[in-house]
């Protein structure tokens, strides 16, 4: 789409009907008068209405679009009013030879520019001056974070095959190889500044590159020497020095691996959590600056996501710390945190229906996700009592039934989660019994997901069975070949799949939700 | 303008970028053509790093480890036969001598398939009483493993492989 600045007409605006056209006044710098066989309309400022007039629909604000539109030009008016039209304003459309003019309930205003903006549209006028975008710059966030974790993987797998083996060659080879990916990283980002700027997929796809590379070229070379250093001194040391990228090349995925990075360094067991935060302050201008520059849902929504990730690590964490205080497991005291975010965010619904976002329920998905996958390892089996988690648990579910009133809907993916806590509680967390809860969900929001075309849920789902699956690669004896192919699989499936549904939601016109 | 600006910017963190792992393979090699070699007498095990890859571990048969994390620095004192046989823990660097800073002889990469027989050869010449030693370069305060050696042969060689 071109850019397309809207002007936001000053003064109210009224829809009347009329007998009489002798009594319009031409005087006045807006008027729009149709006439047809059985009616009158006049469009113009209120104040202007004449006195006769036979009905008045008043309190509409009017956008101009800007410039002068063609005749040949098609879905200028679609775009505008479907964005509306699919968050409730409802508009009223008149159309002269040079351009469109839209007009809409002044109380909407505010969330229709907002909404225009946030779909490319410039805006200005009425104390806005908000820049056109180019909507194909804007990434779908959850594409953005799922084609992360799919590069990840296949990042992961390349290196897996690659590092263990390579060991009949030289030293000096394996270094000169072992720069080959920051080298070329480097190239695709200095091509994308000069020749791709503005280019959303360039920007994102080739930082991510580079961060990757920075991981993989300082894995290859702590290899090649033998180096002692530990995983989560690596993954930080990596961290800090990928950071610059993100403010250098905007990027939200480099931005996003660097939160995911600095979250696992800092919250492994013994480790010092003040350099995780101080990774993550680093970041939040960053995201702080989207939020305000775009005044974007998606952008919001994207941090709100990203802190419903990060929030599970500092509740699991602080949980396994708080079972030493409360004498109870650490994967229970998380697993009633997470029902409990779930409930907090039911609770919300009751009173805020028209909440477009839900980051609580998550934070709620996240948290009881990330115990059960602690829960899965044969080795992190808790044995505590259970009588009170379960008590707890009970009653929460309870609570949740019965605001979301459960006789009047179908079953849903909450409910879900809800009863894995509970039933995981039942079977005293065990771990056979965590794997087949994490498959049993992840496979219900993948079919949940390809019923509905919506990406979230098949996401979702996808990533509930990947974590299963790459948990078992940590204690299954699977060789480091066959994991690194199966890492490669998993990330291309991630790709694909992401890729299969985008182009589909938007050939379908509506975009990848 | 500001577009150069950002390209320049660019421009010096890429070279930053490229440096540190320059400068790191830099003084690795340094270490390994230039320092002053140990031959540290080992023991196998056989664990892997998830994303690393497998290795052999190992364990210097002297210690080289100052529990108390009081003393950074390390000196070794070695024999007619390069084997070094004590460690001399330092505050400072000490002057006039080689020393590495605070050292680890824990991993030795290795392909997947190799390790474990790697492991087995080692295991079986340590019963026997042969030599199975890590030559490490010192310089510095850095360190290198440049091989790890059965009797003086490369493991490699013995499972038929090439390059360190």
């Amino acid at each position: 789409m071109p850019h397309i600045w809207l002007r936001i007409i000053e003064g109210d605006f009224a829809v009347c009907k009329i007998n009489d056209i002798s009594e319009v006044d031409f005087g006045c710098e807006y008027v729009f008068l149709s006439k047809t066989d059985e009616e009158l309309s006049l469009v113009c400022a209120a104040q202007s209405v004449p006195e006769t007039a036979v009905k008045v629909e008043g309190d509409f604000c009017a956008f101009k679009i800007e410039g002068i539109l063609d005749f040949g030009l098609t879905g200028i008016i679609s775009g505008i009013s479907g964005i509306l039209a699919k968050n409730g304003i409802s508009v009223f459309v008149v159309s002269t030879f040079d351009t469109d003019y839209v007009l809409i309930k002044h109380e909407s205003l505010d969330n229709a520019v907002r909404l225009l903006h946030a779909a490319g549209y410039g805006v200005r006028g009425g104390g806005y001056e908000l820049p056109a975008r180019e909507t194909g710059a804007r990434v779908n966030p959850v594409f953005a974070i799922f084609a992360i974790i799919g590069s990840l993987l296949i990042g992961a797998g390349i290196i897996l095959i690659l590092a263990t083996n390579w060991w009949k060659i030289s030293k000096e080879a394996k270094t000169c190889i072992a720069f080959l990916p920051l080298v070329a990283a480097q190239a695709v980002v200095l091509y994308t500044l000069i020749r791709k700027r503005g280019s959303a997929a360039f920007s994102e796809g080739s930082s991510l590159f580079l961060v990757l590379s920075v991981f993989a070229v300082n894995a290859l070379i702590g290899q090649v020497f033998h180096s002692p250093i530990e995983l989560e001194p690596f993954i930080t040391t990596c961290v800090v020095l990928a950071l610059p990228s993100v403010y250098l090349m905007n990027s939200k995925s480099a931005a996003t691996v660097c939160v995911a990075g600095a979250m696992w360094a800092g919250l492994s067991y013994g480790q010092p959590v003040w350099q995780s935060m101080l990774i993550l302050a680093a970041l939040l201008p960053f995201f702080a600056l989207r939020v305000y520059k775009t005044k974007s849902k998606h952008e919001l929504w994207y941090v709100l996501l990203l802190l419903s990730a990060v929030l599970p690590y500092y509740i699991v964490k602080a949980a396994e710390e708080a079972s030493s205080v409360f004498d109870a497991g650490g994967t229970e005291i998380a697993l009633a945190c997470g029902v409990a975010l779930i409930v907090l965010d039911a609770a919300v619904w009751l009173f805020r229906k028209d909440c477009f976002f839900t980051p609580t329920k998550f934070a709620g998905f996240s948290v009881i996700s990330v115990t059960l996958i602690v829960s899965s390892f044969p080795d992190n089996v808790d044995w505590y009592d259970y009588g009170f988690t379960f008590t707890v648990l009970l009653a929460m579910a309870l609570l949740y039934n019965f605001i979301t009133r459960p006789g009047k809907r179908k079953p849903n993916g909450t409910d879900f989660f809800v009863s894995a806590a509970l039933l995981l509680s039942g079977l005293q967390f065990h771990w056979l019994a965590a794997n087949a809860l994490l498959a049993a969900i992840g496979v219900f929001y993948i079919y949940a997901g390809s019923r509905r075309y919506t990406l979230r849920h098949i996401n979702f789902g996808m990533a509930l069975v990947v974590f299963v699956i790459a948990a078992r690669f940590f204690d299954s004896g699977l060789g480091l070949l066959a994991r690194g192919v199966a890492f490669i699989l998993l990330g291309a499936c991630f790709l694909a799949v992401n890729y299969f549904i985008y182009r589909k939601k938007r050939a379908a016109g509506s975009g990848a939700r | 303008m500001k577009e150069k600006r950002v390209v320049l910017i660019c421009a010096v963190y890429f070279v930053i970028l490229l440096l540190l792992p320059v400068y790191s393979v830099f003084c690795h090699f340094d270490t390994l053509r230039t320092g002053e070699y140990y031959k540290i007498r080992v023991s196998p095990a056989d664990p892997y790093d998830p994303f690393r890859g497998r290795y052999a571990a190992i364990r210097a048969d002297i210690s080289l480890y100052d529990h108390d994390n009081y003393y950074e620095y390390i000196t070794l004192e070695k024999d007619a036969g390069g084997y070094a046989v004590n460690a001399v823990f330092h505050k400072e660097p000490p002057e006039g001598s080689v020393y590495a800073k605070k050292m680890e002889i824990t991993r030795y990469y290795m392909n997947e398939k190799m390790a474990p027989k790697a492991d087995e050869i080692q295991r079986t010449a340590v019963t026997e009483g042969d030599d199975v030693y890590a030559y490490v370069a010192v310089k510095s305060g850095r360190y290198v493993i440049q091989g790890l050696y059965v009797n003086d042969v490369p493991i490699e060689i013995i499972l038929g492989g090439g390059g360190k």
